[in-house]
């Protein structure tokens, strides 16, 4: 069996490294035309942060996917590769001057170690009029430093990565591999709305700042979309969420007005230095596509199992959903090869959908 | 016009001379040291804002002392200068196989529960806090101090004081702050050393200070370009010079708590010699100078292992018994004045 994994953002390496998990012994082979620092995940900040929006197919299955990210995480955060793998533990604050519902994330207050209501005095550290505020203590995974361990472990797996680009999934039947692919993961973000024609894939632009201010070791976010987030290399200051703009230019306004609300919110970063600015666009859809759907290539029939659409928490859910990507991938196995062994219903809280199938 | 003398140029010093500065600009002050940032005990610290070997320094002084700097520090975080002066806000973790008590005036204090005490991987724990507080570098914050004052009209002078006895002749008010020195400078044996060897690793992703308070506790402390593993703290040890066995002592008792620091590079190994004293001193006593001429002496000494900690609270504290002499200084003056008429 050949797998194939389109994509080498962050759900692209978490989908091959997790296959490799199941399916130690078979070939998985990673395309994409974008690498590192041509990735949307590298822009991203990387906190630990659902959306309380994000939606996948139910509510159960979506607080699986964050729940099972989290513990991958954080099994590699308590390790000694957490440095390489550019996975650090980091706290911080979300004040609100209007609304309290803002500083409440049900998903991570079943999860993180620490996320509670701030005292009256934690509501003095920052500058400005805050009468709501939360505290948490999450993980940060830099896909700066991320993305290359990903792909060293995959290579060190076995797992091959070519450099191609794709305008169709016929076109996989066209290069030169080991072995036609008999399952594809679909992990092109947004790539996915011309290669797969998604209407239902918006992007939501976004724009940062990295600065360096090595003072900043705790995160902040305020009205409106406002956070300082600092990381191994520089603090991360955002931010926008423009629904359905294509444009990939950093924006003189957009600029000026984060640099407003982020020195408002704290005054000491009139003395960073600008390293940089960034522009993303955030791969969203209404719930994330996984599903699988069979194609025809070169007059074979090819398994597509999709895994996009993950907006701005590619970073956050990519290590659940691509569980539960193979997991489909192994439920619709077996149902070919009529093996007639009972599976655990995919949305309940085991971590194993019972029987693996290896060696094919 | 008073005359202001104001002896040693470490954080106390520096705190002192300013706070003075900013409450009196008018008064002729100068700041007199033997050494300067970089070369002060405070400077090869982290910084870290929580007392720590007071020994028996009265516990409502401390909270007094201790709130007095958190107040600056505080009001400097939320000015622009606050990251160049040095100060970062921080999410501490306090860990104890004991029953120690969580620092005073720290922000959003919670004991920490049973599983996250196990993450620090030392069976005996007991109990744990997580705070959110300051730090703030003496290496940045020093050259601050000394550019305001300087700046302020305050005049500086390089050069080792003998005793306090011969300033008395030519200043009104001297304030001691030679920390150490003090064991010389005023004969007080009750100084002591007590020994600190840190190491400074490079390690950009770590983002929270690791304190674990017991007799052999080690600590994690990031900087902002370095985070410095500790510590000892070794009484009446003059020694200098760092040792492999507390170098030793220090990481494998931090790598236990955070595992991924293995990977650290070393920058830097140092030691300091804490001004250890049963009770930090910090009263005014009236002498006589080498020419005979009263004079007053405040004394502000022995801060152990919370120079920074105490800085500014200990700096206002010299500024009311300043007030306090030119209050009764006024006083005198006026009953001479009217004894002459």
């Amino acid at each position: 069996m050949h797998i194939g994994v389109l994509g080498a953002g962050i759900v692209g390496f978490n989908t091959a490294l997790r296959i490799q998990q199941e399916f130690p012994n078979v070939q998985v082979t990673l395309i994409a035309d974008k690498f590192e620092e041509d990735t949307t995940s590298y822009g991203a900040a990387g906190i630990f942060r659902p959306g309380t929006n994000f939606l996948g197919p139910t509510p159960s299955i979506t607080e699986n996917w964050i729940k099972d990210s989290y513990n991958f995480y954080n099994e590699i955060l308590q390790s000694e590769e957490a440095h390489k793998a550019g996975i650090f533990e980091i706290s911080g604050y979300i004040l609100a001057s209007e609304h309290s519902f803002l500083t409440r994330n049900h998903f991570l207050e079943k999860l993180l170690p620490i996320y509670r209501k701030v005292s009256d005095e934690e509501l003095t550290l920052c500058v400005g009029d805050w009468k709501y505020g939360s505290y948490f203590t999450t993980m940060k995974i830099e896909s700066e430093d991320f993305l290359p361990w990903a792909r060293t472990k995959f290579e060190v797996g076995g797992g091959k990565v070519l450099c191609k680009k794709i305008e169709t999934f016929n076109d996989l039947g066209k290069f030169k591999l080991s072995a036609p692919f008999d399952v594809v993961f679909n992990c092109t973000g947004f790539g996915s709305k011309w290669l797969c024609n998604d209407t239902r894939l918006v992007p939501v632009r976004g724009q940062v700042f990295k600065v360096k201010a090595p003072w900043v070791k705790m995160f902040f976010y305020g009205d409106y979309d406002t956070y300082i987030i600092p990381g191994r290399r520089s603090v991360t200051l955002g931010g926008c969420r423009q629904l359905d703009s294509y444009n990939m230019t950093v924006s003189t306004h957009d600029s000026a007005a984060i640099w407003e609300r982020c020195t408002s919110i704290l005054p000491t970063l009139h003395k960073a230095e600008i390293l940089k600015e960034w522009v993303g666009l955030r791969p969203h859809r209404d719930t994330v596509r996984c599903e699988i759907e069979t194609f025809h290539i070169e007059n074979r029939s090819v398994k597509i199992i999709h895994q996009y659409g993950h907006g701005g928490y590619g970073v956050t859910t990519s290590p659940g959903t691509a569980k539960y990507s193979v997991e489909l991938f192994i439920e619709s196995l077996r149902r070919s090869t009529g093996c007639g062994l009972t599976f655990t219903p995919l949305d309940s809280s085991t971590s194993s959908c019972g029987a693996k199938v290896s060696k094919l | 016009m008073v005359k202001i003398a104001v002896v040693g140029g470490g954080i106390i010093g520096l705190s002192s001379a300013c706070c003075l500065k900013r409450k009196y600009p008018k008064i002729e002050i100068t700041l007199i040291s033997e050494k300067f940032s970089p070369n002060t005990t405070g400077d090869g610290s982290a910084g870290v804002l929580m007392p720590y070997l007071l020994q028996d320094t009265p516990k409502d002084l401390v909270e007094r002392w201790s709130k007095g700097t958190l107040d600056f520090f505080l009001s400097l975080w939320k000015t622009p200068e606050g990251g160049e002066v040095g100060i970062s806000l921080i999410p501490v973790s306090i860990v104890t196989s004991n029953d120690e008590v969580p620092p005073y005036g720290v922000f959003g204090l919670h004991e920490l529960t049973p599983t996250a005490l196990q993450r620090f991987n030392i069976p005996t724990l007991r109990k744990g806090y997580s705070f959110t507080s300051f730090t703030c570098e003496p290496m940045k914050l020093l050259p601050y101090f000394l550019q305001e004052f300087t700046l302020a009209g305050g005049n500086v002078e390089e050069r080792k004081v003998m005793n306090l006895e011969s300033l008395g002749d030519n200043f009104d008010i001297v304030v001691n702050c030679t920390g150490l020195g003090a064991r010389e400078v005023v004969s007080d044996e009750s100084v002591i050393p007590i020994r600190g060897q840190v190491l400074r690793v490079e390690a950009p992703s770590v983002f929270q200070l690791i304190m674990c308070a017991d007799a052999d506790g080690r600590y994690i402390i990031p900087n902002q370009e370095s985070v410095v593993l500790g510590g000892t703290h070794q009484e009446n040890d003059w020694n200098t010079k760092s040792t492999q066995e507390d170098t030793d002592f220090i990481t494998s008792g931090c790598f236990r708590m955070l595992p991924s620091l293995k990977d650290a590079v070393v920058l830097s190994n140092w030691v300091g010699l804490r001004p250890g004293r049963p009770t930090v001193r910090l009263e005014a006593e009236i002498i006589k100078s080498t020419k005979q001429k009263t004079f007053t002496i405040i004394h502000n000494y022995g801060h152990g292992g919370s120079g920074v900690t105490l800085c500014w609270g200990c700096a206002l504290n010299v500024a009311e018994l300043v007030e306090n002499y030119m209050l009764e200084n006024s006083k005198l003056n006026v009953k001479s004045l009217i004894q002459n008429l």
